[in-house]
């Protein structure tokens, strides 16, 4: 493999010290382009993306400080190592307001030939780990979407299983039990529909997806749509994964329930679910509905597998639940902390 | 109104579970393509009011491409479906004014809305 010289700019107005310091750096076997102005200087970083600039502060127009910060400013250059020169009569102020407006060295002219050398070797030798740690975390983003991408795909294709199976079914007790199964997988599935969509890949928002989970869940029902209300009242809450896939699965249970046993013979059906912070720092999550309560169920549906269900998860939010069912209709109100105690910690 | 659909998809299951979500919403599926010069083929056939078009096709080919030919060749609106909806792709996406950006994995429901959104936009040129 050809060794490719690195590239250095270097930036002085004042044509003896531009020739001394290239001289110097082109013995040491560095390519070296030259520029005598500021604006000169921002053009050829922006065009051959050097990997560092040594750059003089006392420039005509735009001074070095300033082109230092618009370099380290432009995300497009700003991964460029920045050495700034200055001769000795250069004040305090000025070689702190350097480093703060992003230099990543300052050398005091006259420079001896073998440190200016050392310097600008030490920082190239940062620049090489730093654009191998960028490649590394770009390469990681990658995998990470592809996988996410996969996931996503493999969850759709066992949600398009369990629908083209449910076709299948003739007996209709037996099709709608398969329909609930349905419903609960894609309750999870669409979780990780709504991860990755925005700046925040790893936690949910939640005034979105419980809108359209039940939106779904709504068309999915057999009841007249013109007369079922159900209305969504949200906060702008974001939960993590392992929050929000619980939360989805009892909002799947009971609003399924509510759609089952709602139907009221002559009024209109409203069912209304909400999740609100409430004083206490904790999520309260609440559904009604106008039906005809729990008197109106089986003993058999009420000690069935969506109840169970339904209390094992709020156990594993560490939340509380209370029921209140009057022939008006039923309420179901759970209390869970934001935080829920996550089973995976980095480095566990 | 019936509508003539075509379904742009390289995974079967997922051609077949929209298919199967087309019909029982009473419209018709003129044929599922499984890349992008099958695409062209039917669309020059067939004729559809709308496809839906999976945003990765076979060996690589993109669906987005599908989704300009036909909007810019046959006037055939897409609905278009992908695993990976983010910042990104989106916007790529938002530019081919697709009738709808439909995230995997999506509920029935949402592939429905679509298809009476797309039949709205439909009557309305009429």
């Amino acid at each position: 493999m050809q060794v490719v010289p690195d590239t250095i700019l270097n930036v002085d107005d004042d044509d003896a010290a531009l020739y001394a310091t290239s001289r110097i750096l082109r013995r040491a076997g560095f390519t070296v382009l030259e520029a005598k102005t500021g604006e000169e200087a921002l053009e050829i970083v922006r065009r051959e993306r050097p990997p560092l600039v040594l750059l003089d502060i006392n420039l005509p127009g735009i001074d070095g400080i300033e082109v230092c910060r618009r370099i380290k400013g432009d995300p497009e250059t700003s991964s460029t190592i920045v050495l700034q020169m200055s001769a000795t009569s250069i004040e305090l102020r000025d070689r702190v307001g350097a480093l703060e407006a992003g230099a990543d060295s300052f050398l005091v002219e006259p420079v001896e030939q073998e440190e200016l050398e050392a310097v600008v070797r030490a920082l190239l030798r940062l620049h090489r780990s730093e654009s191998t740690l960028r490649a590394m975390l770009e390469e990681r983003n990658l995998l990470l979407r592809e996988i996410n991408h996969r996931i996503k795909n493999s969850l759709q294709l066992v949600t398009s299983i369990l629908n083209l199976q449910s076709q299948e079914f003739t007996d209709p007790q037996a099709r709608e039990r398969f329909q609930h199964a349905v419903s609960r997988v894609m309750a999870i599935a669409s979780v990780h529909e709504r991860l990755y969509q925005d700046d925040d890949p790893m936690t949910v928002a939640m005034d979105e997806y419980i809108s359209s989970l039940c939106v779904g869940l709504s068309n999915a029902s057999i009841l007249d749509p013109g007369k079922t209300t159900i209305t969504v009242q949200v906060e702008r809450v974001r939960l993590p994964t392992e929050v929000a896939v619980p939360v989805a699965l009892i909002v799947n249970e009971l609003v399924t329930n509510s759609l089952k046993y709602a139907q009221t013979p002559n009024d209109q059906n409203v069912i209304n679910v909400s999740l609100v912070r409430i004083p206490s720092g904790e999520l309260r999550l609440s559904t009604s509905d106008n039906g005809r309560g729990i008197q109106g169920s089986t003993k058999a549906e009420q000690s069935g597998l969506g109840r169970r269900l339904v209390d094992t998860f709020v156990r594993q939010l560490s939340g509380r639940i209370k029921t209140h069912s009057s022939s008006t209709g039923y309420e179901v109100e759970i209390i869970f902390p934001e935080q829920a105690t996550s089973a995976w910690r980095p480095g566990s | 109104m019936e509508a003539r659909i075509l379904i742009v998809e390289d995974e079967a299951l997922i051609a077949l579970h929209l298919e199967q979500i087309v019909l029982d919403a009473g419209h018709r599926v003129v044929g599922i393509a499984f890349d992008p010069e099958e695409a062209k083929e039917i669309v020059r056939k067939e004729r559809p009011d709308l496809a839906f078009v999976d945003m990765r096709l076979r060996n690589g080919t993109s669906g987005l491409d599908v989704a300009r030919y036909l909007r810019e060749q046959y006037d055939v609106p897409s609905v278009l479906v992908s695993g990976n909806l983010d910042n990104g792709n989106t916007e790529a996406a938002t530019q081919l004014r697709p009738v709808a950006l439909v995230g995997k994995p999506f509920m029935p429901a949402t592939i429905l809305g679509a298809i009476d959104m797309a039949i709205a936009r439909l009557d309305n040129r009429h």
